[in-house]
């Protein structure tokens, strides 16, 4: 695909070339935001939301991120905000045991390990998930990750430090180790 | 250092993120530390295990799902497409649509004659000069549409009487009203007037290069004249002439032949004017009246339909297109008459057409066709306007063409290049030499448009507008006013018909002259004036006003600079100045003057040559205004300074001004129906026993000496040479040259001699000249110097002659200036007595 290509159609008003970078992204994005929530279907929306609003910025912006990078950066805050929207959940009545009880019907084909894993991660806080899905899931080196959050490669290598030794620590909590 | 610090910098060694020589201090430390290697492991352990989850359920496509979302989420599922199509249209209809109502004024339109008509109707000055009776008929004769506005000629007529009525559309006001008689048709008028003009020889040379006479319009003509009485006052005749107008076309161009099928004469000849002027004139009404409505409804649509995201603005552009690209035609076939706002329109639309066309075109609307014929027809009416650009300026500055072509193509290219930007943008491979090429392509436009400005006039370019509208000119009237050096004033009204029609009025010093030239006839109404006079007279008026004059004047202009516009009798004008390019204006003057020279006497032409050559001190400045609409000249002012007999300068001065271009001008021998000459007239050259024109000049040299054989100074004699040019248009014959002296043997007796010619012949046709010579002996012993002179100056020369008519006259030639009355060509043996 070729992205700037596609992306000027998308700017001259050719909303079908788009269909060209969904397909480009759609599994690592899903993956990405999976990882993030925990919540596959939510994944999906959060993943759907994630394009829409890209589609809108490409109209309205020329970024000067990478594609990649800006379009991790929509799909991380749209995450975030998933994550707010749950806290604000919490405070409604008989809604917060779900708050970090992740449902198993919605991961479908994981393994047993994986499930651990999975659960090991969703309770590193959100700031250090965040680097450790960009760097372990999604490949992303730590420059990328600084360009695609906004932040300095040193705050990455810190916080990739910082959540590997919370992972480890809730990892062998939740006996995965075992 | 604690290893608790080791910790970022293992977990960065671990994913490998450390640069090298972090590296290699990690790797000895680690080497000496297991509890750092206990991290590593750990670090490494953890990471291994998050890596397991890139595994990841296989995702759903969710293309069609989100694009669904994404084109439901705006009404115009196209925000580019809405972004920059929205303000430019809007404001492009806005715009149109203002435009076309200030132009069009839809709500003040009437066909013009229609217009005329109740304006005539309903005026109580016609009412009044019709006697108040029903007006039977109303019939436009002439049309004129130019900067005054649109004037019609009117013919009014009721059961008895008819008058012809000038009005003006814009002033809505019947500017002048004469009293006509209408002769009426006969059957057969067309066929007579076809015969009537395969006559003239002037049509007979344009049907032998191929011309083809095409329809015969049979309809009346209004000469409108003022007529000075004898007592000086001034009133209008009005002549209805039956007017047949053939169409001769020959080489795309169309020749107008008007026909007075009843006098049996050709009227005039002349190219037309774009001859569809008057048929665009009246689609424009149809325009303004039917489609401009439609059109300013369709603005208001677009404007609101794309301004608040209307589901079918996209089928409203497709319609704007549409309708921009049929107003953009028209506009463009309008723009003929090529009046700048115009051009502007028909640019300017079928380019907003364009822009709309082609953007909904890539918006894949339902209804093609709509944009498409858009496109095509606002395409269609640029390149018509193009073509008519360069057809119409065929005779202009080839340069300003060519501006003009390139700036209209950098504007179709901006609108292209606009409209598919993105497109351009995206060329990855071009990027790199795109941007600069395309900065430097605007700076060199802007560079060429800052040289060339084309938005300021170049005076040459007027200059040759204006050479090549007198060109075309048919007709045309102009009233000339001068002050000479020595405050003389000249007062003058002339009128040209093409090709050598003239009829001048001359005022100079209260003096009244009137000559009508037709063809090679030239005829007089004069006051006092010698036949020289009169000949250098019209023919300065009618050279000075000649078409050809006018064009060759244009010419020979230099140093031509741009005054601030002006406005001449209502008409916006460009004012140039410049100066007469002087030895191509000698050249010139010295060519006329050669033509004329056998009909002047020779001392007058020797003079007038030596004139011409000390006018190289002539500083002759001309102003010109010209009309910004039609490029023909409105008003000239010549002003000229040159040195007199002391070297003071002075400076004259002569205003002309033109008008009545094109209209219908008769010009008529002032003859009467049995072809005799009108009272006062008199045809100029023809000889009458009453006329004070000369019918000879002369050229007489004289010489004193002593007889052939004799030298003393009772045997003297006078000797004559005397040179006659008939200067009239008839053939004398009885030519008799006598010579009448007080210079003779005996003191104040009178003498008579008979000159002989030098070659035996007594006929002398017009422009001959014919030498004689004679010897009048006298005794000059009892003279004194002075006596001789004395009488030798009232010594007269008769030249006798009979006319064409029978008529014995004789001329009186006046030896005013003897040429050599003492000494003579032989010395006496002494002195006279004193």
């Amino acid at each position: 695909m070729e992205e700037a290509r596609v992306i000027a159609l998308v700017r001259a008003g050719e909303a079908d070339a788009f269909a060209e970078i969904i397909e480009h992204y759609q599994t690592s994005i899903i993956r990405y935001l999976y990882r993030m929530t925990g919540d596959y279907e939510m994944a999906k929306d959060l993943a759907q939301d994630t394009f829409i609003q890209a589609y809108k910025g490409i109209l309205k912006t020329n970024a000067e991120l990478s594609f990649k990078a800006w379009l991790y950066r929509i799909a991380t805050n749209n995450a975030l905000q998933h994550h707010r929207r749950k806290k604000l959940l919490s405070f409604i009545p008989f809604t917060t045991k779900e708050q970090y009880i992740p449902d198993t019907a919605n991961q479908p084909n994981c393994p047993g390990e994986r499930i651990a894993i999975n659960e090991a991660l969703l309770k590193v806080p959100k700031e250090q998930r965040t680097c450790l899905v960009l760097h372990f899931v999604e490949g992303f080196k730590y420059r990328e990750i600084a360009e695609t959050l906004g932040c300095s490669e040193d705050a990455v290598r810190k916080r990739v430090a910082r959540g590997k030794k919370l992972f480890i620590s809730a990892y062998n909590r939740e006996g995965g180790g075992a | 250092m604690n290893c608790k610090d080791f910790e970022e910098l293992l977990s960065a060694y671990a994913d490998g993120e450390l640069p090298r020589t972090q590296r290699e201090f990690i790797e000895e430390h680690l080497s000496s530390c297991a509890d750092c290697r206990e991290t590593l492991a750990q670090f490494e352990a953890a990471g291994r295990r998050l890596s397991l989850l890139r595994e990841a359920p296989k995702a759903p496509d969710i293309r069609r799902t989100t694009l669904s979302k994404i084109k439901t989420s705006n009404t115009l599922s196209d925000r580019s497409y809405k972004r920059w199509v929205r303000p430019v249209t809007a404001a492009a209809a806005i715009v149109a649509v203002i435009a076309i109502l200030l132009v069009a004024q839809p709500w003040d339109i009437e066909f013009p004659e229609a217009m005329a008509a109740s304006i005539v109707r309903n005026s109580p000055e016609v009412q009044a000069a019709l006697n108040g009776e029903e007006i039977k008929e109303v019939e436009v004769t002439t049309k004129v549409v130019d900067d005054e506005g649109n004037v019609l000629m009117m013919l009014v007529r009721t059961e008895e009487r008819a008058v012809a009525a000038r009005v003006n559309l814009d002033t809505k006001q019947v500017t002048e009203i004469v009293r006509v008689e209408v002769p009426d048709f006969q059957l057969g008028d067309e066929q007579k007037a076809i015969d009537i003009a395969r006559a003239d020889p002037r049509v007979q040379e344009l049907l032998a290069q191929g011309g083809v006479i095409g329809e015969v319009h049979l309809g009346r003509s209004i000469d409108i004249r003022e007529i000075i009485g004898p007592d000086g006052t001034t009133s209008k005749e009005g002549t209805v002439i039956p007017t047949a107008l053939l169409t001769i076309e020959l080489d795309g161009k169309h020749w107008n032949i008007a026909v007075d099928p009843h006098e049996g004469k050709v009227l005039s000849i002349g190219r037309s004017q774009p001859s569809g002027a008057m048929i665009v004139v009246h689609i424009s009404h149809f325009v303004t009246r039917f489609v401009a409505p439609v059109l300013l409804f369709l603005g208001i649509l677009l404007v609101s339909g794309l301004s608040f995201g209307y589901r079918r603005a996209k089928t409203i552009a497709g319609v704007a297109a549409l309708a921009l690209g049929i107003i953009g035609l028209f506009m463009a076939l309008y723009s003929l008459s090529s009046i700048w706002w115009r051009l502007v329109l028909s640019v300017g639309i079928p380019a907003v057409g364009l822009i709309i066309g082609i953007a909904d075109l890539r918006q894949r609307g339902r209804r093609r066709w709509m944009p498409i014929t858009g496109i095509v027809l606002g395409s269609l009416a640029l390149l018509l306007v193009f073509l008519n650009e360069i057809m119409l300026n065929i005779n202009d500055v080839p340069g300003d063409n060519i501006v003009a072509v390139i700036g209209m193509a950098v504007v179709i290219a901006g609108i292209i290049a606009y409209a598919f930007k993105e497109q351009i943008m995206s060329i990855r491979v071009s990027v790199r030499w795109l941007r600069p090429a395309i900065v430097a392509v605007v700076a060199l436009v802007v560079l060429i448009i800052a040289l060339v400005q084309p938005w300021s006039v170049s005076p040459q370019s007027v200059i040759s507008k204006a050479y090549a509208a007198t060109e075309g000119l048919v007709s045309y009237r102009a009233t000339i006013s001068g002050t000479g050096s020595e405050g003389d004033t000249l007062d003058s009204v002339i009128e040209f018909v093409f090709p050598d029609r003239f009829h001048a009025r001359i005022t100079s010093d209260g003096e009244t002259n009137e000559f009508i030239i037709v063809g090679d006839e030239q005829y007089v109404k004069s006051g006092d004036m010698s036949r020289n006079m009169i000949i250098a007279f019209s023919k300065s008026a009618t050279s000075m006003l000649s078409k050809e004059a006018t064009l060759k004047l244009i010419d020979s202009l230099t140093d031509l600079q741009t005054l601030p516009d002006e406005k001449i009798e209502g008409v916006d004008s460009f004012h140039l100045k410049g100066r007469v390019d002087m030895e191509q204006a000698i050249e010139r003057e010295k060519a006329r003057l050669a033509e004329m020279q056998s009909r002047m006497d020779p001392d007058d032409y020797n003079r007038m040559m030596e004139s011409v050559v000390t006018s190289f001190n002539i500083n002759t400045e001309i102003e010109l205004w010209i009309g910004k609409n039609d490029s023909l000249i409105r008003q000239m002012i010549q002003t000229t300074q040159f040195p007199d007999g002391e070297g003071q300068l002075q400076t004259s001065s002569t205003t002309l001004t033109f008008y009545d271009f094109n209209e219908p001008i008769i010009i008529e021998s002032p003859l009467d129906s049995n072809g005799e000459l009108l009272k006062g007239w008199q045809l100029a050259g023809s000889i009458t026993p009453d006329s004070k024109q000369r019918v000879f000049g002369r050229n007489i040299t004289s010489s004193i000496g002593a007889q052939e054989g004799y030298d003393d100074w009772a045997h003297q004699e006078v000797e004559y040479t005397i040179t006659i040019t008939n200067n009239s248009i008839e053939t004398v014959k009885d030519v008799r040259v006598t010579i009448s002296t007080m210079l003779t043997d005996e003191a104040n007796k009178p003498a008579t001699m008979e000159a002989q010619p030098e070659t035996p012949a007594d006929i002398i046709a017009p422009g001959e000249s014919r030498t004689y010579h004679a010897r009048c002996p006298f005794d000059a012993s009892g003279y004194t110097k002075e006596d001789i002179l004395e009488l030798q100056e009232v010594t007269t020369i008769l030249v006798h002659f009979t006319t064409k008519g029978g008529e014995e006259l004789q001329e009186l030639t006046e030896l005013l200036f003897p040429d050599a009355p003492y000494p003579s060509k032989t010395p006496p043996a002494e002195p006279p007595a004193d």
